[in-house]
Formats: structure tokens, C-alpha cells, sequence
């Protein structure tokens, strides 16, 4: 099935994600099932970033203890339902890092009659200084205080006591009707700035849903950090149950993810490139952006018309002429095979924007649609 | 020569006793001539004078384009240094299309034997 993307409209979303991020180190934002192998490659993501910006090394293992609890609240307390559609709006989470603070926001339906449950605990913690939070967390243990779906505040205690902060929150109605808890876990240095939950967190997941998206992340694009998003972005998008589109769709990624870190022009000696997964009627819509040269922008003009222009029986042409010569290419560091390949196995149109930036460089995106 | 897989490189195997080549599993490295460079130079060196056969098995379940670059030169070197004693066993999963027409694809501009298989 052939689909058209809306001209521009992937792109500059993600040219604006990157603009509106340009502060963080690392935005990551997901909404659709949750399950452990989903926290796995979460997890993976986050431990490479840290462990990249030295000044939340030493925070490294705080942090994943935090995703973690973040997340299994979203487990252990979600009222989801099954939905076949992997855009459900049941859940959504996102970590975001500044220099030196964190910040995990997590979302997810609740059963309505929990509400007040939830405000007066969310409450309580966050009046409570750490020998208070630290008396609470004993009293609710030993009093066995377990609730029917098995907690007892004792997730939010923990993340209060890890974090240091008050925990935010606030409520709304997804399109569904269902009940929305929004949580934000800051963590960091001593006098690190609030996100505002009303604002910041809830445009990233308003923007997603309103573009069919699965997933953004911006960040380094280095292959420690691909590895975990292809990983994530198989199992979400069931990509495992390995039928030609799923296939096509892990093929596309990776070869357009693996550009990035490949040609893109890096800033302090990283590789930083933002992208994007979206699903609409079965079609996947794949995007990458990031820095390039003007010199590269040329070539990239050049190749992305050649193949835009190229029926089929001309792009299987193209890839063998190119896939011939690569043998008596003297770059050992690139095939040329990358575009090409990205173009066939998606099967339609390079869908590429170029915008300059006062800096002399020009942000790219490159989005298809398998 | 062994080298164990990994999760971004396949695992590649030759055995001397039964003349196989296997290389299995996904290969994305991101610098994949650093990985492809001692097989590439594995099979420059090998010794297929006299009866010797050498049959090569692959079973990819994905790679990407650089190292589909290093293992159509693999094979070339393997078809420069004896067309007539190597063949090339590419397996693939019973409905993976996709691998099955790649696998194609390597075989149009080689003139090695090519047996397709599917598990």
C-alpha cells in the first residue's frame, strides 16, 4: 500500500522538536503499550546519554532506579485496556535531560474512583521533608497498606525520596473519555528549574497525538544509543511479528538512523539527531533529522531528486550499478548504498527538507512511509 | 576462525574440517569494514588449490548497506580466488521476501553457485 506523506509536515515537525529541545541533552518521548522489554530499551537509552554527559555519571544508577519506579506505577496502576491501536493515548512517558536534572514524565489512565486516592498521597509525600517521607515509607510497609493493585504509595514514597522533589501532578480526559494521571519526577542539582507539567510535558504528547506519533527522541545518534531505539521501536510497533511491512519498516530505520551517525556534522564531537515513529491506517512513518554541510546538503539534493524521480525497475537499477561499484570504492567508512536502499525498500517517495540555520549549517530531514 | 556474535554482528564461523563458512545472524555494525576486514583478508589467504571446496552459508536475518558492501566483496574475493570450488548456501526464513530477493540481488552480479534454502 502506497502512501503519500502531508509535503513537509514530518519535517518540520521535527525540525521544530529540535528547535523547541535545543537546551536538552537528550528528549525522549513515547506513548503506546507499555511493557517490561519497553522499559528494557528505555533504560538503555537513558544509561548511554548519562553515561555520556558526565555530570549525571555518578546519578546514573538513581535515575534508572527512578525510570524504572516511573514506569512500573504506569504498570502497576493503569487502568488500560487492551487496544490494538499501538498509538493508544493510555499511556505516555518521556525523560528529558538538562545539563545536570532529569525529568521523567508519565501519564496514564486511572480508574476514576482512584482520583482522590492518589491526590491525598501525592499530597502527603510532598509535605513531608526526608525524615518524614523516610517514617512514612516504614509505617506503610509494616502496616502491609497494599492496595487492591497491589501498592501502597509506597512507588510515589520512593520516588519522593530518591528525587528530593515534589512530585507534580495533574489530571485530565484523554479523547476516550478515560481518566489521565500526569506525573513529573525532577532530578537533579540543588536549585534546577521546575518543568511546568500544564505546559512543557503535555505539548511534546499533544504534538505526538496530534501527528500519529509513536515516538521522538533527540539526542546523540551514536550506535549505543540506535541499538536501544530500533529495540524499542521493534517491539512497540511489532516489528518481531516480522511480516514484510514490519521488516521493511526495521530495514528503513536502521539504514536511516545509521545515516545519521554516519554523515552528520557533529557539534562538540557529538552526533546529535532527532527522530520520529508514527503509525497512521497501518502505514509507518518514519523520520531522521540533523545537522549536515552545505557541501552535503548539495549531494543529498542531488541523490534524494535522482531516486525521487526513479520508478522502480530504474531504482533496482540504480541499486545494483551502485551496489557493483561499492566494490572499488575507496571510502571504507560508506557503502553509497544507503539512500538507494532506503528509497527501495520503502518503496515511495525521500520526503527531505533543508533549513538553514544563522550558524551556517542546515538542519535536515529525511521522512518516508513504508 | 571464530568471532562470537554480538548484538550488532553476526556470528562467523569457518570450519576447516567439513570446508564451511558460516556467517549468522544480524549485521549492523556501524563500522563494518573494521569487522568484514579480517574475513575479507581470511579468505584472500585461504587455500583452495587441489580438491578443496569451500561452501559458504549465510543466514542473515538483517544487515545494512555497508555491510552488504563487505560481504558482496567477501564473496568476490572467494569468486577471484576459485569460482569453481565455492558455492553459496543463502538461507532465510520461510516468508522473508525481503531476504530471499537481497540474497538475489548478491547472487545477479556473482557468477558463484547460489542455493536458496528457507527454515
Amino acid at each position: 500500500m502506497s502512501h503519500n506523506l502531508t509535503p513537509g509536515e514530518p519535517g518540520r515537525f521535527l525540525y521544530s522538536v529540535f528547535h523547541a529541545h535545543s537546551r536538552e541533552k537528550l528528549l525522549f518521548a513515547y506513548r503506546g503499550a507499555m511493557d517490561e522489554a519497553i522499559m528494557e530499551a528505555i533504560l538503555g537509552i537513558s544509561e548511554h546519554t548519562l553515561e555520556e554527559h558526565t555530570a549525571l555519571a555518578s546519578a546514573n544508577r538513581k535515575v534508572s532506579f527512578l525510570l524504572v519506579e516511573c514506569f512500573q506505577n504506569i504498570l502497576r496502576h493503569g487502568a488500560m485496556t487492551p487496544q490494538p491501536r499501538p498509538q493508544s493515548d493510555q499511556a505516555m512517558f518521556s525523560f528529558r535531560s538538562f545539563d545536570d536534572v532529569f525529568y521523567i514524565n508519565s501519564s496514564n489512565t486511572i480508574h476514576e474512583v482512584d482520583r482522590g486516592r492518589l491526590i491525598e498521597i501525592v499530597d502527603l509525600v510532598n509535605g513531608l521533608d526526608k525524615e518524614g517521607l523516610t517514617a512514612l515509607y516504614r509505617s506503610r510497609l509494616s502496616n502491609n497498606a497494599i492496595g487492591e493493585r497491589g501498592g501502597a504509595g509506597l512507588g510515589l514514597i520512593e520516588l519522593s525520596r530518591k528525587s528530593g522533589r515534589p512530585i507534580r501532578y495533574r489530571f485530565d480526559s484523554n479523547s476516550d473519555g478515560q481518566t489521565l494521571f500526569h506525573n513529573q519526577v525532577t532530578f537533579g542539582k540543588g536549585d534546577a528549574p521546575e518543568l511546568d507539567i500544564d505546559t512543557d510535558a503535555s505539548d511534546v504528547f499533544a504534538q505526538m497525538a496530534q501527528a500519529n506519533l509513536l515516538l521522538v527522541y533527540k539526542g546523540d545518534m551514536s550506535q549505543r544509543s540506535i541499538l536501544p531505539l530500533l529495540s524499542m521501536t521493534e517491539v512497540n510497533t511489532g516489528l518481531l511479528d516480522q511480516t514484510r511491512t514490519m521488516r521493511k519498516v526495521g530495514h528503513v530505520l536502521i539504514e536511516m538512523l545509521q545515516n545519521i551517525a554516519r554523515h552528520s556534522d557533529a557539534t562538540n564531537g557529538q552526533r546529535e539527531g532527532v527522530m520520529a515513529v508514527g503509525v497512521r491506517d497501518g502505514a509507518y512513518t518514519l523520520c531522521v533529522g540533523n545537522f549536515v554541510s552545505a557541501q552535503q546538503m548539495e549531494y543529498l539534493q542531488q541523490q534524494i531528486n535522482e531516486l525521487n524521480t526513479a520508478g522502480e525497475v530504474e531504482l533496482k537499477a540504480m541499486y545494483r550499478a551502485k551496489f557493483q561499484a561499492s566494490l572499488n570504492r575507496d571510502d571504507r567508512y560508506s557503502s553509497g548504498l544507503g539512500l538507494v536502499q532506503i528509497a527501495r525498500d520503502a518503496g515511495g517517495r525521500l520526503q527531505a527538507t533543508f533549513t538553514p540555520e544563522p550558524d551556517g549549517r542546515i538542519f535536515f530531514t529525511l521522512c518516508v512511509v513504508v | 576462525m571464530h568471532y562470537k556474535a554480538t548484538i550488532d554482528t553476526p556470528e562467523v564461523r569457518f570450519d576447516d574440517a567439513m570446508g564451511v563458512l558460516e556467517i549468522k545472524g544480524r549485521s549492523l555494525p556501524e563500522d563494518a569494514w573494521s569487522f568484514y576486514k579480517p574475513v575479507i583478508e581470511w579468505a584472500r589467504g585461504i587455500d583452495l588449490n587441489g580438491a578443496r571446496k569451500l561452501r559458504v552459508e549465510l543466514f542473515l536475518e538483517y544487515f545494512n548497506s555497508s555491510s552488504s558492501r563487505y560481504l558482496l566483496e567477501l564473496l568476490a574475493t572467494l569468486e577471484t580466488k576459485a569460482r569453481d570450488r565455492v558455492n553459496v548456501v543463502w538461507f532465510s526464513e520461510n516468508d522473508d521476501e525481503l531476504m530471499i530477493e537481497k540474497g538475489e540481488e548478491f547472487s545477479g552480479l556473482l557468477s558463484l553457485p547460489f542455493e536458496f534454502r528457507t527454515v
